[in-house]
């Protein structure tokens, strides 16, 4: 196999960099001929310490638009690279800090630090945050999408595989249920409403059928149910399954329906806590609801 | 003129019903041929059960420009198709809590029941569910559909 090698770039935004640690994670897999001849890491300000370069081919983008900042870098970085990657649920969707376009920001930095936003932004020239969280397809043009918090082993192998020329990078459009060990096939019913942390949950079987919300129904396989093989239920970090519209909705009318056999669970319902934390964890900035949300507070 | 333009700062709200074949559709039907008058903000859809109204189209509703929206399905234990009105309990009851913690207030998602026989029961359910998002003030639409 001849390649031309590769330079790769990590351009991180607001991030935690555990997709970082996942690539690392993943290289001791890797055979050396790849890590070596194929790719050349340029740029990552977590694994290196290199100026950035004018011009990479692949910019792997991870992190979401938390702060005013991260939108020129981003605009920045789309002008240095060929293909670029959105890597990771921030950058597909919005992610875990996207929860906050729920809430009024000011209000939030009054909760956490006791002061109001401008006093934070003024006395101590910190960067300002944007109002709202948004995905980066929203701004720019986004070539691969790779979801997962962190992207799962097997969808980087096939990421660093398609960049390589020997297959096209492509997500399994199918339900994470298909791949999870605990299901059996059957029709559920949801018998009760529990809370994982609070309550005994038997692991050998379907977190559904216990009442446990689990995500798997309407979200992507690729990750091996690696939660539920840590006795977890699914959050949803791959993001919805294609051609649905909008996945949490779909889980909420099947769960209506899988409960509502009893009329005494509809009541069991109502105890749900934190349904948008549920339902959108890694996806609200990407959601119906959010743009719902987003023309309220327009029209207000 | 003057008439005119005030009357375009009178609120009208725009109010999807999703009405059930059997029951809720036939009550506005028979509502109809009582001659009972109900507001004329209510624009219905006809599902052919009340369980079949998915929450997605209850948020494209919102999202296009309802102020509010109802559905009225057969009395509980009477559905034609055994317990598909529970099933559109159970998603109004998800999706008002998904309203509430977005801020939108949870009232503008009504459900209700009334059998093929209650005319006089349906116009009521719109009348005061009309009056209450007229109170309420619009959602988001300003201008007409």
């Amino acid at each position: 196999m001849h390649h031309k090698k590769l330079s790769v770039a990590f351009f991180p935004l607001t991030t935690c960099s555990g997709c970082e640690n996942a690539i690392l994670d993943i290289w001791r897999l890797l055979s050396d001929n790849l890590t070596e001849d194929i790719i050349d890491i340029v740029y990552s300000p977590l694994l290196t310490d290199f100026e950035e370069p004018a011009n990479v081919d692949v910019g792997i983008v991870t992190g979401s638009l938390r702060l005013l900042e991260d939108y020129d870098k981003l605009l920045k970085w789309r002008m240095k690279s060929k293909i670029l990657i959105a890597f990771g649920s921030c950058s597909c969707y919005g992610g875990l800090p996207g929860l906050l376009n729920i809430l009024n920001i000011s209000n939030v930095l009054k909760d956490v630090y006791g002061c109001n936003k401008d006093l934070i932004s003024e006395e101590y020239d910190l960067p300002k945050l944007s109002e709202y969280i948004r995905p980066l397809h929203e701004l720019v043009k986004i070539d691969m999408a790779v979801p997962g918090c962190p992207p799962p082993r097997k969808i980087i192998l096939n990421l660093l595989n398609s960049l390589t020329g020997d297959a096209p990078f492509k997500l399994l459009n199918k339900s994470l249920c298909m791949e999870c060990p605990l299901n059996t096939g059957e029709n559920k019913l949801v018998k009760d409403i529990k809370r994982f942390s609070l309550q005994p949950v038997d692991l050998n079987h379907c977190f559904l059928e216990q009442g446990v919300l689990c995500l798997g129904p309407v979200t992507l396989s690729g990750c091996d149910a690696r939660c539920i093989k840590s006795n977890t239920p699914c959050r949803g970090c791959l993001g919805p399954l294609n051609g649905i519209d909008e996945a949490a909705f779909k889980f909420l009318s099947s769960l209506a329906s899988a409960a509502s056999y009893d009329v005494n669970n509809i009541e069991k319902l109502k105890t749900i806590r934190d349904l948008t934390g549920l339902l959108y964890r890694f996806t609200l900035p990407s959601s119906k609801l959010f743009s719902i949300k987003r023309e309220v507070k327009n029209y207000e | 003129m003057e008439r005119e333009s005030f009357q375009m700062l009178e609120f009208k709200p725009k109010i999807v019903g999703f009405l059930c074949n059997w029951c809720g559709y036939a009550a506005a039907d028979l509502a109809g041929n009582l001659r009972r008058l109900y507001k004329v903000n209510l624009r219905i859809v006809r599902v052919m059960c009340s369980g079949r109204v998915d929450p997605i189209n209850i948020m494209s509703a919102f999202l296009n420009g309802a102020d509010g929206v109802l559905i009225v399905g057969c009395h509980p234990g009477d559905c034609h198709y055994i317990n598909g009105n529970y099933k559109a309990k159970a998603k109004v009851v998800l999706v008002k809590k998904l309203l509430s913690e977005i801020g939108i207030n949870p009232d503008r998602l009504h459900i209700d029941w009334a059998s093929a026989g209650e005319g006089d029961r349906f116009s009521s359910i719109v009348n005061n569910f009309v009056d209450r998002i007229t109170k309420m003030g619009p959602l988001f639409s300003i201008g007409g559909w």
